[in-house]
């Protein structure tokens, strides 16, 4: 009488999430996300958050902007600066629409109000990944938004506390190392941002719980603020 | 026919049948079979030709190009190819050329010269050298040691941008103010605790405040602006830092590959200077050679992707800017033995110095330079180009682009459609080609004569003329050579050979050709398909030579087989819906002969030609020309025959005389003297009211002294009427009167010899009208005598009776009209 291999852990994973706002830098992450979604499995769900503070800034009498393109200064406006954002979020929407196609995922959109990790982590359901990559960063980079692609190098790295023994984590972190021809290097001991510098890391997949976020994902927020690659968000590990 | 001095003597009177027709002696020949007879060096007669065609093509002179001229099939195009082959040959082969990338101006293609067979060797070492290059380049850009240093350009650059941010974010955090980024640039927002503060926060604020807020961000407002003004010039510096990098790893790896070329083609210095340019355009274009290989193969396909950085218009060519690297090779010399014998049978302009083919590409007309194709002066440069003169003329502009050519000594090539401006495409002025080559043109004498007397730049640029003789003189030698170059087309055309009674009738059938007993027709042409004939009916007859029969044959069933109009003609007479006696006796009227071609048929026709006189003013009057259908020619023997009159007659007092002459059923146009003598016998015999023989037919021109002048188609004219005679049978009294001048020109048909040795058919050849109308009317003429009179009863004497009752008549009907005032 043969003995049954145990089945291993189904993966639950329903969506991935991926948060834009009107950072240009936010689109190079779409062509990763789809690699993620397919290794996954899941459907690529995009959230497009229109900046909070930036909609505020525009009803202050005297703010003002300094154009990337003219280095000429011009006068925000509330209406103005909405229906850019508007546009913005078309773009990415019809951008994730022929990614998706050309990915054959499944693939939903919505628009939101709000600051961008606060937001997204606001739309978390079970069974959702996320995504982030904060891409704050206020100047305009000399770098094409291209390059940034080619920049998600080097391995998958998995922030997995000792003992906790996810086998749907470590398969789904498998599996995108595998389908992004990256080494995984799994982290029991995660000391700081240094340690993810050293490794070089090309994607980081930690589940929420270590991070510790609180409700309105500050800890989160502030995790991948140092992160130096993009971060897979695992919000319930199972 | 009876020569001495070399000069003939006039023969009068009846001719004998030996006289009509000169046989050759194929017994004195000396051959069984034309087979035994070796083939000619040249075509035999043609010695001046062949003379001036060595002479002009050994002239080293500008302008000493050749027009050859003969009549079409007279040999002139395979002789000037057998000369100039066998010339060719023993010269050598010239140079190869190339058409490479112009760097400086994209659209005026380089032509580069080659030793003779290095063209192919160029053009493979470039491809060659583009295969390692490419294969190289991205090796090297690819290494280590470039991604490192070009990220240390990279980190070096934003450490000084970050840097410039960091001294701004920091006095903004001073003052509790942060920057934030909008869709389209930056902006500054003030913070309390960590916030932005928000509208009604703001308007909260004492003013004193707000004013403040206000004025620290415009004050850093202006510092950013002056921190971003800084970011173009890092980015150039980014920018130059990275393409002296570029250039210096792309130098190491283009240089030592070319540095192989280079060395190959040391020797040639247009190949070194373009190898030169080829480095250095390498180098400015890196990028082609770095792209990713799905790139390059995207950009290899039509309308492909374009590359950055290059000139605009490698890139809308062909979609591979690598082409530019490639060299086109339009003359390949590397198998040509000895010099160049082009025969360009087509010239237009684009086949004489080429073109630039163009392909469409998204709607428009593309090309590049590797699309040229060379033209016959091209592939005939430093030989020969053969060229017929009527097909060059009939190609629009070819012939001055020819000229123009040959005048600058260069092969441009040029457009029709460009000349006239027609398309608006993309188009190249290639680097004009030195040009080496002689031209010699063929053509017909009447097109050489056009073009010297119209073309003023003619005669400057063909200064050698040969000219191909049509007849030979017809001796026991030249039959001999006609025998050999028989045999030669024979052998050429895969012809079964002739016996000696053969070659004798192809000899007599070319003094027939010539229409002259004294001379052989040379024309190569008609010689050869005579014997192509002749050849079918032996081959029929299932014999292994071809003799004099077969010949007959040949020329029979060809009379046959073109001779449907002649045969329609002679039946209108026949059946005497033509008028046309040929028996009996007529006052005023004869018959003329008149030889009608059309196409290859050419045969001789009698007209009746009728006279009516009266009293009048001394006018003779042309009815042809009247309606305008007589010639200038005709008109010309016409009014000699005035001339005669007054001359014989009209030396006492004025000729009161009104004559008119007519062609008889005559609808078309009359052309040519050499019915003169006839109209005037015919008026001779209206006015002396003596009837003229209609059994006789007559031709021959006439001149004011009355002497009967020689004329052309001798021999179809006596065959015309005789034909006749015979379909109404022969009685013996029919004949025709020819020039005496004529009698060495006859070479009649077998059928018209034997008529007259056997008396049922006469030809008397004439000197004079005196001696024609007493063969006509069996009269005596009557020479004058020493008071002026004409022997009683002579033509001569009625004549002169009847014109001068005319002129009593005329005076006496002058003076009643000036009594009564009336005018005649």
């Amino acid at each position: 009488m043969s003995q049954q291999a145990e089945p291993g852990p189904k993966p639950r994973y329903h969506r991935l999430l991926i948060g834009f706002n009107h950072h240009t830098e936010c689109r190079s992450v779409l062509g990763f996300a789809a690699q993620v979604s397919q290794a996954a499995g899941v459907e690529l769900a995009g959230v497009f958050v229109e900046d909070q503070d930036l909609l505020d800034l525009a009803r202050l009498p005297f703010s003002a902007e300094i154009l990337s393109s003219s280095r000429q200064t011009r006068n925000l406006d509330f209406n103005s600066i909405e229906g850019e954002l508007r546009a913005i979020a078309w773009q990415m929407q019809r951008s994730l629409r022929i990614l998706a196609e050309r990915t054959k995922r499944q693939y939903s959109f919505r628009t939101v109000r709000g600051h961008l990790l606060r937001a997204l982590i606001a739309q978390v359901e079970a069974g959702d990944l996320v995504l982030l990559r904060t891409a704050c960063v206020p100047w305009p980079s000399t770098k094409p938004a291209m390059s940034i692609i080619g920049d998600i190098r080097g391995p998958v790295v998995l922030l997995e506390p000792p003992g906790s023994g996810n086998g749907n984590l470590v398969a789904l972190a498998q599996e995108i190392a595998r389908i992004m021809k990256q080494e995984l290097v799994v982290l029991r001991e995660y000391s700081g941002p240094q340690t993810l510098r050293s490794l070089n890391a090309g994607l980081i997949i930690a589940p929420a719980a270590l991070l510790s976020a609180d409700a309105a994902g500050n800890g989160v927020e502030h995790f991948v603020d140092a992160a130096p690659c993009p971060v897979l968000l695992v919000p319930e590990t199972g | 026919m009876n020569q001495e001095n070399g000069k003939s003597e006039k023969r009068v009177g009846m001719l004998r049948a030996p006289e009509l027709r000169r046989a050759c002696e194929s017994g004195c020949l000396g051959f069984v079979s034309t087979d035994e007879l070796s083939d000619p060096a040249h075509v035999f007669g043609q010695d001046r030709a062949i003379n001036a065609i060595e002479f002009g093509a050994d002239i080293a002179r500008e302008g000493y190009n050749l027009f050859v001229l003969g009549e079409p099939g007279s040999g002139k195009r395979s002789l000037v190819r057998q000369l100039l082959e066998q010339r060719a040959a023993a010269e050598p082969p010239p140079s190869d050329w190339v058409y490479v990338y112009n760097f400086a101006k994209p659209h005026q293609p380089n032509a580069i010269e080659l030793p003779t067979g290095q063209g192919v060797r160029f053009r493979d070492a470039l491809a060659h050298m583009v295969e390692e290059l490419r294969t190289a380049i991205p090796a090297i850009f690819d290494s280590e040691e470039y991604r490192v240093r070009r990220h240390a350009i990279d980190e070096k650059i934003q450490e000084r941008q970050q840097a410039a941010f960091e001294v701004l974010e920091k006095r903004a955090s001073e003052k509790s103010i942060r920057a934030v980024r909008t869709p389209a640039g930056i902006t500054l927002v003030p913070l309390r605790d960590g916030e932005l503060i928000k509208p009604e926060a703001f308007e909260a604020l004492p003013e004193a405040e707000r004013k403040q807020i206000e004025a620290d961000i415009q004050e850093l407002q202006r510092q950013m602006l002056q921190t971003f003004e800084q970011m173009p010039r890092l980015e150039k510096e980014r920018r130059k830092s990275l393409r002296e990098l570029n250039h210096e790893f792309a130098n190491y790896a283009v240089r030592e590959i070319i540095d192989e070329e280079r060395a190959a083609f040391s020797e040639i210095a247009e190949v070194r200077d373009y190898l030169d340019l080829v480095q250095a355009d390498i180098i400015n274009n890196i990028q082609m050679f770095t792209q990713s290989q799905e790139m390059q193969e995207a950009s290899e396909l039509p309308g492909g992707g374009q590359q950055e950085g290059g000139d605009g218009m490698a890139q809308a060519l062909l979609g591979n800017p690598f082409h530019r690297y490639e060299a086109n090779l339009i003359v390949d010399n590397s198998r040509t033995r000895g010099a160049p014998v082009v025969e360009e049978g087509k010239p237009t302009v684009q086949q004489l110095v080429g073109r630039v083919e163009h392909i469409a590409q998204m709607g428009a007309l593309v090309t590049n330079f590797m699309l040229i194709k060379p033209g016959a002066l091209h592939r005939a440069n430093g030989g020969y180009l053969l060229i017929d003169s009527r097909a060059l003329l009939m190609q629009p502009f070819a012939w001055e682009t020819l000229k123009r050519a040959l005048w600058n000594r260069e092969t441009r090539i040029e457009s029709p459609a460009d000349m006239l401006s027609m398309v608006s495409t993309i188009s190249l002025e290639p680097e004009p080609i030195p040009l080496r080559t002689k031209v010699v043109l063929f053509g017909e004498a009447m097109t050489y004569y056009l073009l010297s007397a119209h073309d003023p730049e003619f005669q400057g640029l063909f200064k050698t003329v040969a000219e191909m003789e049509t007849t030979v003189d017809w001796t026991p030698e030249s039959e001999q050579a006609f025998a050999c170059q028989l045999a030669a087309i024979c052998r050429a055309g895969s012809v079964r050979h002739l016996d000696p009674s053969g070659v004798g009738r192809m000899v007599e059938q070319a003094a027939r050709h010539a229409s002259d007993a004294e001379k052989l027709s040379i024309h190569i042409g008609h010689v050869a398909d005579l014997l192509r004939e002749a050849d079918y009916w032996a081959n029929k007859a299932g014999a292994e030579l071809i003799s004099a029969a077969h010949v007959q044959k040949a020329v029979d069933m060809r009379e046959e087989r073109i001779g449907r109009i002649r045969e329609k003609s002679q039946e209108s007479i026949t059946r005497d819906i033509v008028l046309i006696d040929t028996d009996g006796a007529r006052i005023g009227q004869i018959n003329g002969l008149s030889v009608l071609s059309i196409g290859d048929l050419s045969f001789g026709r009698p007209t009746r030609i009728s006279a009516r006189i009266g009293i009048g003013a001394g006018r003779v009057l042309d009815i042809e020309r009247e309606v305008e259908l007589g010639g200038p020619l005709h008109s010309k023997g016409v009014l000699i025959l005035s001339g005669f009159l007054r001359e014989r007659f009209g030396v006492a007092s004025p000729l009161a005389l009104t004559a008119s002459l007519v062609f008889e059923q005559s609808y078309g146009g009359v052309d040519g003297d050499s019915a003169s003598s006839a109209e005037l016998y015919c008026l001779l015999s209206a006015i002396a009211e003596v009837p003229i023989q209609q059994s006789f037919a007559v031709t021959g021109s006439v001149n004011q002294h009355g002497e009967v002048q020689a004329i052309g188609g001798v021999n179809e004219k006596i065959e015309g009427f005789f034909d006749i005679c015979v379909a109404r049978g022969l009685t013996g009294r029919q004949g025709v009167l020819i020039p005496s001048a004529n009698v060495k020109h006859l070479m009649l048909r077998q059928d018209v010899v034997d008529a007259v040795g056997g008396g049922r058919f006469h030809i008397h050849a004439i000197d004079t009208i005196d001696h024609g109308i007493e063969v006509l009317t069996g009269v005596t003429a009557g020479e004058r005598q020493s008071d002026g009179s004409y022997p009683e009863g002579s033509i001569n004497a009625r004549v002169a009776a009847r014109l001068a009752n005319f002129s009593r008549a005329r005076k006496s009907a002058d003076g009643r009209a000036s009594d009564t005032g009336e005018r005649i």
